[in-house]
C-alpha cells in the first residue's frame, strides 16, 4: 500500500516537471516557430541584352540602348560609317559590384551600303567595355569582329543578314554600380556605311564561363 | 506495481511529454500545401512564383488578430556561388479563396525585407528579427494578412527581381509560414489622477475611470495595497470603448488606517502581457485641531465672546459647533436631557468662520439671552469634510 502511494508521488512530481517545462517554452516564444514549409526550385539563366533605338543618357550624351533580357520592341537601325563613326550601345546603370567570368556572345543583323562604285567587302568591329557615369569607357579586352560582309548599293529590308555569332571571353569585372556595360560599333576605312537592325535579333547572350 | 511498470509509466509520461512540445507544431501543418511553382527566368528579370496552402478553423496557436509572416528563403545549388544580399528583390500578395477554392474573398499585398536585422513592427506586437544573406521576411504592417478564421485556401504570389549578375545556375526557394505573437502589453492611463488629491476615509466612495488599451484584452482589475490590512479590490465595469471604471466604498467596519497607499490597476492580454498604471490613495481619519480662543478664564459682561480657532490640514474643517452650559456653585454642570434642575444650555450653536480673524467666531448678548450671573461651561466639535470629528471640552485639555 505504501509503495503504491510512493509511486503515485513520483508520477505526478515527473508530470509537474513535464508540464512545467512545456509551458515555459510556450510563454516564452516570440515569433512563433514557423508552421507550415513548402519548396521548390528553379534555375537561372545568364542575360541577354538586345540592342535597342530606345535612347539612353549618359553624362548628357544619348546613345541607342542595350535592353536587359527583354527587347522593348523599339525597332530601327543604328548607322555608322567611315571608320570615323562609332555607334554605341548604352545599358541602364548595372547596380552590381562585380560581374562572373563569362562569354560574352555578339549576334548581329545588319546591312552594309557601298557608296562608292567600287566592290567593297566590309567588317564590323565590335568592343564590349564599361562606361561609367561620367561618360568614360574603359576597356575590359573584349574586341570582336565579323568580318566579309558584303556590301550592296542601297539598304532595304531584304538586304540584311543575320551574322553568325563571334565572342569573347572575359574574367570576371569589378564594377562600380553606376557603371554600364558599353557595345561600340566601328568599321575599317572603307566608304561603306553600316545599318544595324534594331529588331529583338541583335543582341549580347553571356554565358558563365567559370 | 512493480519496477518495470513504473519505468514504463515514466517513459510514457516523458514521451508525451516530448510528444505535447512536437505536438504543438504538428497542429501547425498546413494542409494541401502545393508549389512553389516558378518557371526558369533570366538574371536580371522579375519573375513570379507562387505557393498555395488551406488554412484550417480554430488555429488554437494563433490568437484572434495575429498576423501572418512568410520568410522566403533562396539559396544556390552551388556552394561557390552563395546567395548574396542584394541578389533578389522580393514583393508579393495572398489571395484569398473560400469553398474549395473557387470564390475569391480578398487580396492582400506585402512587402518583403532582406535587411540584417530588422524589427517587425505590428500592431500585434513586434520582433526583432536577423535575416541572412536571401532570407526575407514579408508581411502586411497593418496585420490583415490573415482574412479570418474559416476555412480557406490561399495562394501567394512573388514577384521575385534577380540581380543581372547571378550567377547562372539552380538555386532553391523555401517558404515558411509564421505568427507573430503579441508582445505588446496593454496601455493602462488612470484618467484625471488629480481627483486623487484628496482624501478618503472610512465610507468615502470611490470611483475612477482607466483607459485600457489592447487588441487582445483579456482581463483586468483595481485594488488598494494596505500592508498588514490586506488588499481591497475594486468593482469594475465597461463604460466604452476603452474606458473602463472601477468603483468601491471603502469599509467601515474594519477602517483602514490613516496614510498612504497604493492603488493598482492592472490588465492583461491573451498572451499574457501585463499593463499596470499606480496612483496613491489618501486615508485620512484625523479630526480637526481646536483650540479655544474666548471666553477666557474669567468675567463677562453683556457680550460674551465666543471663539475657537479650528484647523485641518488635510481634509479642512467642515462646521464648528459649541454649546454654553450653566454651572451650579458646586461645579456641576447643566445635564444634557431632562432634568429637575432648570438650567441654561444652549445646545449646540454652529459657529461661522471670520475670514479676517481665520477663526471661528460667535457672540453671545447675555442680556438678550437672559443669561443670569454664573458660571457656564462651553464645549465645541469640530468636523472635516471626510466627518472626522472632535469634541472640545475644558476638562479634558486641563
Amino acid at each position: 500500500m505504501n509503495r503504491r502511494k510512493n509511486m503515485k508521488k513520483k508520477t505526478i512530481a515527473i508530470v509537474s516537471i513535464l508540464l512545467g517545462i512545456l509551458l515555459i517554452g510556450i510563454v516564452s516564444a516570440g515569433l512563433i516557430d514557423y508552421f507550415g514549409r513548402i519548396t521548390g526550385e528553379v534555375t537561372v539563366e545568364d542575360p541577354v541584352f538586345y540592342l535597342s533605338k530606345t535612347s539612353t543618357s549618359v553624362n548628357d550624351l544619348d546613345y541607342y540602348s542595350l535592353n536587359l533580357n527583354q527587347f522593348d520592341e523599339n525597332v530601327g537601325d543604328g548607322e555608322f560609317t567611315n571608320g570615323l563613326e562609332s555607334e554605341w550601345f548604352i545599358t541602364e546603370e548595372l547596380g552590381i559590384e562585380d560581374f562572373y567570368p563569362a562569354k560574352y556572345t555578339f549576334y548581329v543583323k545588319a546591312c552594309a551600303e557601298n557608296n562608292t562604285e567600287t566592290d567593297l567587302i566590309g567588317q564590323i568591329d565590335m568592343t564590349l567595355k564599361i562606361i561609367d557615369s561620367n561618360g568614360n569607357p574603359r576597356d575590359i579586352n573584349c574586341p570582336t569582329s565579323i568580318t566579309d560582309v558584303p556590301t550592296v548599293n542601297s539598304c532595304s529590308s531584304s538586304d540584311y543578314q543575320e551574322y553568325l555569332p563571334v565572342f569573347c571571353s572575359i574574367e570576371s569585372l569589378n564594377l562600380n554600380p553606376t557603371d554600364r556595360f558599353l557595345l561600340s560599333f566601328t568599321n575599317g576605312a572603307h566608304q561603306i556605311t553600316y545599318y544595324i537592325k534594331m529588331d529583338g535579333y541583335s543582341r549580347i547572350e553571356t554565358t558563365y564561363n567559370g | 506495481m512493480d519496477k518495470k511498470t513504473l519505468t514504463t509509466i515514466i517513459a510514457s509520461i516523458f514521451v508525451i511529454g516530448i510528444m505535447a512540445a512536437g505536438f504543438t507544431s504538428a497542429d501547425r501543418i498546413i494542409d494541401n500545401a502545393t508549389g512553389i511553382y516558378i518557371e526558369n527566368f533570366v538574371a536580371g528579370s522579375t519573375v513570379q512564383a507562387n505557393f498555395s496552402y488551406d488554412y484550417l478553423r480554430d488555429r488554437p496557436e494563433n490568437p484572434d488578430n495575429s498576423p501572418l509572416i512568410l520568410r522566403i528563403n533562396i539559396t544556390s545549388s552551388d556552394s561557390a556561388y552563395p546567395v548574396w544580399r542584394g541578389d533578389f528583390d522580393i514583393n508579393g500578395f495572398i489571395k484569398r479563396y473560400i469553398l474549395f477554392g473557387l470564390i475569391p474573398i480578398g487580396e492582400k499585398h506585402f512587402n518583403c525585407s532582406e535587411q540584417d536585422s530588422q524589427t517587425i513592427v505590428h500592431p500585434l506586437g513586434n520582433e526583432l528579427v536577423s535575416a541572412e544573406n536571401g532570407t526575407f521576411y514579408c508581411y502586411n504592417p497593418e496585420g490583415d494578412l490573415d482574412f479570418g478564421d474559416f476555412n480557406a485556401q490561399d495562394i501567394v504570389y512573388l514577384n521575385i527581381t534577380s540581380h543581372p549578375a547571378l550567377w547562372p545556375g539552380q538555386y532553391n526557394l523555401e517558404a515558411k509560414l509564421f505568427y507573430l505573437s503579441d508582445t505588446y502589453p496593454p496601455t493602462v492611463n488612470i484618467l484625471n489622477k488629480s481627483y486623487f488629491d484628496q482624501y478618503f476615509s472610512d465610507g468615502s466612495h470611490v470611483s475612477f475611470e482607466v483607459e485600457i488599451i489592447d487588441v487582445n484584452l483579456h482581463d483586468y482589475n483595481a485594488k488598494i495595497i494596505v500592508p498588514s490590512y490586506g488588499n481591497i479590490s475594486f468593482a469594475k465595469e465597461h463604460v466604452s470603448g476603452d474606458i473602463y471604471r472601477f468603483f468601491q466604498t471603502l469599509p467601515t467596519t474594519d477602517p483602514i488606517p490613516e496614510g498612504e497607499y497604493l492603488i493598482n490597476v492592472y490588465s492583461i492580454d491573451t498572451a499574457g502581457n501585463v499593463g499596470e498604471d499606480n496612483t496613491t490613495l489618501r486615508i485620512d481619519r484625523t479630526p480637526p485641531e481646536i483650540e479655544l480662543i474666548e471666553p477666557k478664564d474669567k468675567v463677562y459682561s453683556g457680550i460674551l465672546p465666543i471663539e475657537f480657532n479650528v484647523t485641518d490640514e488635510k481634509s479642512r474643517v467642515k462646521n464648528v459647533t459649541y454649546r454654553l452650559k450653566e454651572m451650579d456653585e458646586n461645579n456641576n454642570v447643566c445635564p444634557t436631557g431632562k432634568s429637575s434642575w432648570e438650567c441654561y444650555d444652549s445646545g449646540d450653536i454652529p459657529l461661522d468662520y471670520n475670514f479676517t480673524t481665520e477663526t471661528f467666531k460667535d457672540e453671545i448678548n447675555t442680556i438678550e439671552v437672559g443669561l443670569e450671573s454664573g458660571r457656564y461651561w462651553i464645549q465645541a466639535e469640530a468636523c472635516d469634510n471626510l466627518g472626522n470629528c472632535r469634541k472640545f471640552d475644558p476638562a479634558n485639555e486641563k
